[in-house]
């Protein structure tokens, strides 16, 4: 009951719209309650005072709305609670929560692929090769379920039977691009589907870049198939340097101009295949304990 | 297995190298300067308070700036309780290690020693009992470990001293001219960290130097948002520091 009232004064606080959430995930995270948080904003804007006897927020009606939420097949979990997932928890652009259609794995190898929506070719070609390399190989492949490179490596993870976590754009209830729907319906019941958005929200131009984000957040690196300077991909690789994450860039990327500057950045790799990012992926899962030199 | 080198390289692609030294940067605290002003105001007012008790030397390893990731480490690695904690501050510890292990020389020639004899970190005024930054220099990072020693203490009335530098802030414990290398996490106007200068040479100390692991800057202050952009455009490296703004090491 605890956990539910926590998690509905955390709902109360996004809902109010007075502060940005990324201000909010802060906050709580410091305080270490919604409620807490909720509380004293209550406080100051005079409404304690007013209505001392009365709470002026009715969590035990939004505790119902996240139950129904909740029938309906979104889980949905904050960052005050345990099950969050740990990688998406270290990097500065966490969301406060996520919906989550399908069942989260907290100790698998995840491994972004993303690239273009109107790939070539050979673009589909490689991001096939990856994806189904990675998933073979047991590797959890997360991608956008946009259209082109996300699409394929999506479909290429499923036909081989491995995971996929699809990290959408919008709410869970929505599917963009409306012909992913299908796709979307069997990735939350063989994988995951993964919302930082509230579950009837529109695709937007800001959910995409959002997106990007907690994709690079969630995964242990990302791998670049096929993008051009102005893609959503190559967003995603500046944000997962940012995040000090690993981004794998396809060789055949090498002929644009912004990925062979890239490549010459720490924490870059050129990769020919799928061997070349599993290889690595166990240095690249975060760690505490004892420090050495090398 | 964690390792300083594997943590740190990660580290790479969001420090930012601190502002260079030249106009309107302060050549005490490489903050924003007003034109024709060596110094900042804040650090011009520390000096006039603590005369020579100021730090010979203060070392930002990266600026920390609002909205990134590292300076969202350093809130979070003390300030918001979670399972994240423990991976920030080993980040951290390593980050703070490959600087030192590759420019504390560098600090210590700019003083003019030959080396620091003691580390030490200042205590929080705010009563926080074993503070994380301690638990880093005091036991995970090697350079500093076998150096380490609390002398510190804040005074009883610490916290009413508000954000003022003051000699007497802290107390510390007695020093026959040893070198100390005091290690903190953020520095925004330095008054801790020069409070803790002042108390360790009035102690005694030989020289003091800082070194800081973010610089936080005050984006909308004067030319501070076109010095940072410029301090962007210079890719981080670990055999660069603030001191020797070149490669070496």
């Amino acid at each position: 009951m605890d956990q539910e009232l926590e998690q509905a004064a955390l709902v109360a606080l996004l809902r109010r719209g007075d502060r940005s959430w990324p201000q909010l995930t802060d906050q709580v995270e410091t305080v270490g309650s919604a409620r807490d948080v909720l509380e004293s904003a209550l406080d100051a804007s005079g409404q304690g005072a007013l209505f001392d006897t009365e709470p002026a927020v009715d969590l035990e009606s939004i505790a119902a709305e996240i139950a129904a939420w909740g029938r309906d097949g979104m889980r949905l979990v904050t960052i005050m609670d345990e099950d969050y997932p740990l990688c998406l928890r270290l990097v500065h652009q966490r969301p406060p929560f996520l919906f989550l259609r399908g069942a989260h794995i907290e100790d698998d190898l995840r491994v972004a692929v993303v690239g273009t929506r109107n790939p070539t070719p050979e673009g589909i070609a490689h991001a096939q090769a990856i994806a189904g390399g990675l998933a073979e190989r047991g590797v959890t492949v997360v991608s956008g379920l946009a259209a082109g490179i996300d699409t394929a490596a999506h479909g290429t993870a499923l036909a081989v039977g491995g995971r996929t976590v699809a990290v959408i754009g919008t709410g869970l209830r929505r599917s963009y691009p409306a012909q992913n729907t299908r796709l979307q319906e069997e990735i939350a019941e063989k994988g995951l589907v993964l919302s930082q958005f509230w579950p009837d929200a529109p695709p937007s131009k800001a959910s995409f870049p959002m997106r990007n984000a907690v994709m690079s957040g969630y995964s242990l690196a990302t791998v670049v198939v096929e993008a051009a300077y102005r893609s959503g991909a190559r967003m995603q690789a500046r944000l997962a340097l940012e995040h000090g994450r690993r981004v794998f860039l396809m060789r055949s990327l090498m002929t644009h101009e912004w990925a062979r500057e890239y490549a010459t950045r720490p924490n870059t790799t050129v990769i020919d295949g799928a061997d070349d990012v599993f290889n690595v992926l166990d240095s690249l899962v975060p760690t505490t304990g004892e420090l050495t030199w090398a | 297995m964690a390792t300083v080198v594997g943590l740190s390289d990660r580290y790479a692609n969001f420090l930012v190298h601190p502002l260079l030294s030249g106009p309107g940067v302060c050549q005490v605290c490489r903050g924003t300067a007003n034109p024709g002003y060596p110094s900042c105001r804040q650090c011009q007012q520390t000096s006039s308070l603590l005369g020579p008790g100021v730090a010979d030397a203060i070392v930002p390893v990266s600026l920390a700036l609002k909205g990134e990731q590292y300076a969202n480490e350093l809130w979070r690695y003390k300030n918001a309780p979670g399972p994240q904690q423990l991976y920030f501050r080993t980040g951290l510890a390593a980050v703070l290690w490959r600087f030192l292990a590759l420019h504390e020389a560098c600090v210590a020639a700019h003083c003019a020693v030959p080396s620091f004899d003691i580390v030490t970190t200042a205590p929080s005024t705010s009563g926080r009992e074993n503070h994380p930054l301690r638990t880093m220099v005091a036991e995970m990072v090697e350079t500093t470990r076998d150096r380490y020693r609390d002398l510190l203490t804040p005074a009883p009335d610490a916290a009413a001293l508000g954000r003022n530098p003051s000699r007497s802030r802290y107390t510390s414990a007695a020093l026959w001219g040893e070198n100390v290398l005091v290690i903190d996490d953020t520095w925004t106007s330095g008054n801790h960290a020069q409070s803790a200068s002042a108390a360790l040479k009035a102690a005694g100390a030989g020289s003091v130097a800082v070194v800081v692991l973010g610089r936080h800057l005050n984006n909308s202050y004067g030319d501070t948002a076109t010095l940072v952009q410029q301090a962007r455009l210079r890719q981080f490296s670990w055999d660069t520091c603030a001191l020797r703004p070149w490669h070496h090491g």
